[in-house]
């Protein structure tokens, strides 16, 4: 058979993408769903829609129907919804292909190595955990890959020169005091 | 008395609401100036305002890595609330001299 023909044994959720999917799931959780299926998607998936997102929705809407496609949108009812997660290994094909998707989608951040190294673990990783949400979301998109990584590196290398320079600034500081 | 980058920051952390990490500070300040600060600077600041008391934190329990989650304390806003009432006596004397006043009062 070829693989473009649809088939009724294969779940529809086959050729749904990981947008598609979050925009599915979102309905199915705006929808106030309860059952185990249901609650299961959320803790699979994450349900927060980004900018991009919406956007990648929007030129998805352009595209034409291809066998064995399924469309999803915004008003997704919960009657189809629901039918669509129900179908056999729905959840487990979709995780699969979500998966896939988020891995290719997940841009390469640059190493940080060395400001680990320079700077207190409690300190980094939350700051890390910052930096990576800025350039994600706003540098990647905004100035491309080159120039978000030089910004990753000088944001780096100012936060370890900042804390150590507050680090002497207070040891000079209790120094001062004691002699003083 | 605060600087005037601490008292933005106090500033866009009470926009940004109470329990806000650091990137959402940053977007705030990002959005309302017309020059965007340093990200490490913001981040500096705001752990110089933690260890004045000025800001509390809390960490997220359900980021996997614990995100800090800030909010401005009391001594905060009165702070911000000191750095602003001295701009505005700043600002009206400033006025003063543009419209024709004498330095001297």
């Amino acid at each position: 058979m070829d693989e473009s023909t649809p088939s009724m044994d294969k779940p529809p959720l086959r050729k749904l993408n990981n947008l598609g999917l979050k925009m599915l799931l979102r309905t199915f959780d705006a929808n106030g769903m309860t059952s185990p299926s249901g609650r299961k998607a959320s803790e699979i998936f994450d349900l927060t829609l980004t900018e991009r997102d919406i956007a990648a929705f929007n030129a998805l809407k352009e595209e034409p129907d291809q066998p064995g496609m399924v469309r999803v949108s915004l008003s997704t009812g919960f009657a189809a919804t629901t039918e669509l997660l129900q179908t056999q290994n729905a959840i487990d094909r979709a995780t699969q292909i979500l998966d896939g998707h988020t891995k290719k989608a997940e841009p390469a951040l640059p190493s940080a190595f060395l400001f680990e190294l320079l700077v207190p673990v409690a300190l980094s990783g939350d700051f890390l955990a910052n930096l990576e949400i800025v350039y994600s979301e706003k540098w990647l998109t905004r100035y491309g890959k080159r120039q978000a990584n030089m910004l990753w590196h000088s944001q780096c290398a100012r936060m370890a020169a900042r804390h150590w320079v507050d680090r002497i600034t207070e040891t000079f500081t209790a120094i001062r005091k004691i002699i003083w | 008395m605060i600087g005037k980058f601490e008292e933005l920051t106090l500033l866009a952390l009470v926009k940004a609401g109470p329990d806000a990490h650091a990137a959402k500070v940053f977007e705030v300040l990002e959005t309302s100036l017309e020059k965007a600060p340093q990200f490490a600077a913001l981040y500096t600041a705001i752990d110089r305002m933690v260890k004045k008391g000025m800001v509390s934190e809390t960490k997220d329990e359900k980021d996997k890595r614990g995100k800090r989650l800030f909010t401005i304390t009391g001594a905060g806003r009165k702070a911000l609330d000191e750095a602003y009432n001295a701009t505005h006596a700043v600002n009206s004397y400033g006025g003063k001299l543009a419209l024709g006043g004498s330095f001297n009062g």
